[in-house]
């Protein structure tokens, strides 16, 4: 499983929609669910899923699935 | 612990709630966000009807990033919840009429507060306060308590559960704290038993849930995250908002789900290790070796369980002599025979021992918990006493101590002096059915039975100070039970404070001992002559002893005192009320053919104390 199916999965499940609405080029504007309480969700979710510990800086960045592969790429994620 | 893929989808194939749950709960796995919400779909597809219940929060930090976690703990427990975020901040705009909380009608009412939002001087270090104005400071934050709650208790009809949130840091002076004159933690701790002391005494149905349980349980790093603080106002990890959703589900579901009366315990590999027919009783394990000291532990958890209230009865097959030297010669065995209120140690099949068990205490096996730890003995009770809950011992002996701690509906929200003394009260009936045995043998009747027990009535009315007890009733009380209708202690305190319903109870004492409160009655007057049997209820554990005509002729006199001329009763059948089918039409009403009938006291021959073989006493009768 590629790393982006993964946080698609992670991500669907997370904002309980369909695993064909996360696309990748998704961001918070495109989604109705990835709201500002859905980011925080999904920030739970990328630690806990990633093994990550993330800076509270880190959480406005990541506000598109390209951004969040990015900087999943950076932490070496695989 | 995380749960692994493989782990996981192991997970996605259990066939119950309870079944996760208790497996979560003993291997300590915490599930992330997304895994949370795919088992909650899970047991969505599982299970069909889930019991709705609504909850309201008042909170002055961000809940609705709890709202997963609530929703994944309810399913667990098979609920639903319909939850609704007052606006953010503690003000009594939330107890307004009309306001959107009041509107949701919440049953379970969940208040999200923190210290500093209660008294300005916590806002600061609370080292730096002096010991004598601490007392200031206590009552004006008590008072704020109070009247917030006050305000909300008025309005709203559910369960509170009131919770202040533990300070995220250690305490100010540090490790000397515990030391300190000034000690916070101390402090804290005073306050918080004020606090639960007020809320026992001065309000029913509010609950403080203390969160230093949760963190003490997990630990305050693990429940805090401080990024989540700084950054949305949200103070919980995963691990600890799934604690707390716990710790509110678990609440509703105990006020909610029928309630579990008893629990029914197998004995080889449950009580002890081993199996006493073959290993004897010194070979069983039970003591203070491993795995022996798991087992004392079980049965230490299982004796506070009974003293919280639940009944304790043995279904095992064994030889009952072997059984029996355990109970009464082992010297680890900490359940006694006294402990247990009823027993079937037998060859018979274990669902027709739960049920003869069940017709014996007169309780529904939808009351019944049933612990055992053969795969086989579990499938059957599962497969053939549907209304039964079955957990499953753990393989692991240590594991087992905690095996029922995850069963929700084993949490309680109140203490009655009758639960207490429940199980005395069964053996007190054991001893009743055999001094009839052996009247019945010389060839007296039923009646010399009854003159026998010297019974006693005590008859109340508009009695607060019962309250939890009657509220208990009605929730608990299917089989003698008119109306089946169910009251929290705020419904009662209600109709106790309006001056045309009359609530009624009883109790019953004998030779053997005394019933507790066993009955009550409800009667709302519509106009002056009129009035209504709202509700008419009795404890199976008085059955035959004639205290429910007793009962209601005091009742009916008590009326014809008051100047009511007539009684209009209903008869709502349910699954389980059949019992009191006829009641009405024996006790002199006239009925229609839905079960419903009236009666018009002016016209009736009220029967006197003497037509019962019991005294009737109390202040009505004065």
């Amino acid at each position: 499983m590629s790393v982006f199916e993964k946080l698609q999965s992670i991500m669907a499940a997370t904002l309980e929609v369909p695993t064909n609405a996360i696309s990748e080029s998704s961001a918070m504007d495109s989604i109705e669910e990835w709201d500002s309480l859905g980011h925080v969700h999904i920030m739970v979710a990328l630690e806990q899923a990633f093994d990550l510990y993330m800076d509270v800086d880190d959480f406005a960045k990541l506000d598109s699935v390209p951004a969040i592969l990015q900087y999943l790429e950076s932490e070496s994620v695989s | 612990m995380k749960i692994s893929d493989a782990q996981f989808d192991k997970l996605l194939t259990v066939q119950s709630a309870q079944e996760l749950k208790s497996f979560l709960a003993q291997r300590r796995m915490v599930p992330s966000l997304p895994q949370a919400n795919t088992l909650r779909q899970h047991l969505g597809n599982l299970q069909n009807s889930l019991k709705k219940i609504r909850l309201g929060i008042v909170h002055t930090y961000t809940s609705e990033l709890l709202d997963p976690w609530l929703l994944f703990s309810a399913a667990l427990n098979q609920l639903d919840l319909d939850i609704y975020h007052a606006p953010y901040g503690v003000t009594l705009q939330a107890a307004e009429a009309n306001s959107g909380l009041v509107n949701h009608s919440p049953e379970v009412t969940l208040l999200l507060l923190t210290k500093e939002d209660l008294h300005p001087a916590f806002q600061k270090p609370p080292a730096g306060i002096k010991l004598a104005d601490r007392q200031e400071i206590d009552n004006q934050f008590q008072r704020t308590v109070q009247g917030l709650v006050a305000a909300l208790r008025d309005k709203l009809t559910g369960q509170l559960i009131v919770t202040i949130l533990p300070s995220p840091a250690s305490p100010g002076l540090g490790m000397y704290d515990d030391m300190a004159e000034n000690s916070e933690t101390l402090w804290w701790s005073q306050t918080k038993a004020c606090l639960a002391n007020r809320f026992r005494t001065e309000f029913s149905g509010v609950g403080l849930l203390d969160l230093d349980q949760l963190v003490m349980q997990i630990g305050r790093d693990s429940f805090f995250d401080s990024r989540l603080w700084y950054s949305s106002t949200f103070p919980f990890t995963s691990q600890g908002a799934l604690a707390v959703s716990n710790a509110v589900t678990s609440t509703a579901a105990s006020l909610h789900l029928t309630k579990a009366k008893v629990i029914a315990l197998d004995a080889d590999n449950t009580l002890w290790g081993g199996v006493i027919g073959e290993d004897g009783i010194n070979g069983i394990a039970l003591g203070k070796e491993y795995p022996g000291r798991a087992f004392v532990d079980f049965q230490k958890r299982l004796l506070s369980l009974q003293q919280r209230g639940f009944l304790l009865v043995l279904c095992s097959k064994n030889n009952p002599d072997d059984l029996n030297e355990v109970l009464v010669d082992h010297p680890h065995q900490v359940l006694k025979t006294e402990h247990f209120a009823a027993q079937r140690v037998n060859w018979l099949s274990k669902p027709d021992n739960l049920a003869s068990l069940a017709e014996e205490l007169n309780l529904g096996l939808d009351s019944f918990i049933f612990v055992d730890d053969s795969d086989h003995e579990c499938s059957a009770v599962r497969h053939s006493l549907k209304e039964v809950l079955v957990v499953q011992v753990p393989s692991r002996p240590a594991e087992i101590p905690g095996c029922l701690d995850a069963v929700a509906r084993l949490e309680i929200t109140a203490l009655t002096t009758e639960d207490l003394e429940k199980t005395a009260m069964y053996s007190q009936e054991r001893q009743r059915k055999s001094q009839l045995e052996a009247l019945t043998e010389t060839g007296s009747s039923i009646d010399d039975y009854l003159l026998s027990l010297n019974m006693k009535m005590t008859v109340g009315l508009n009695d607060l100070s019962h309250l939890s007890r009657l509220s208990q009733l009605t929730q608990k009380t299917n089989q003698f039970n008119l109306t089946t209708r169910r009251y929290s202690e705020q419904d009662l305190a209600e109709k106790i404070g309006d001056e045309n319903t009359f609530v009624y109870h009883f109790s019953l004492g004998d030779n053997f001992g005394d019933s507790g409160i066993v009955g009550l009655a409800i009667i709302e007057r519509d106009s002056g002559e009129k009035a209504q049997l709202d509700t008419f209820l009795m404890s199976c554990r008085v059955i035959g002893r004639q205290a429910e005509q007793a009962f209601l002729h005091t009742i009916l006199r008590d009326l014809r005192v008051k100047g009511v001329e007539a009684l209009s009763a209903e008869y709502i059948p349910t699954r389980k009320n059949v019992l009191v089918q006829s009641f009405l039409p024996d006790n002199g009403f006239n009925v229609t053919v839905d079960g419903s009938g009236d009666l018009s006291l002016a016209g009736t021959a009220i029967h006197t104390d003497n037509d019962f073989p019991i005294i009737i006493e109390g202040p009505l009768l004065q």
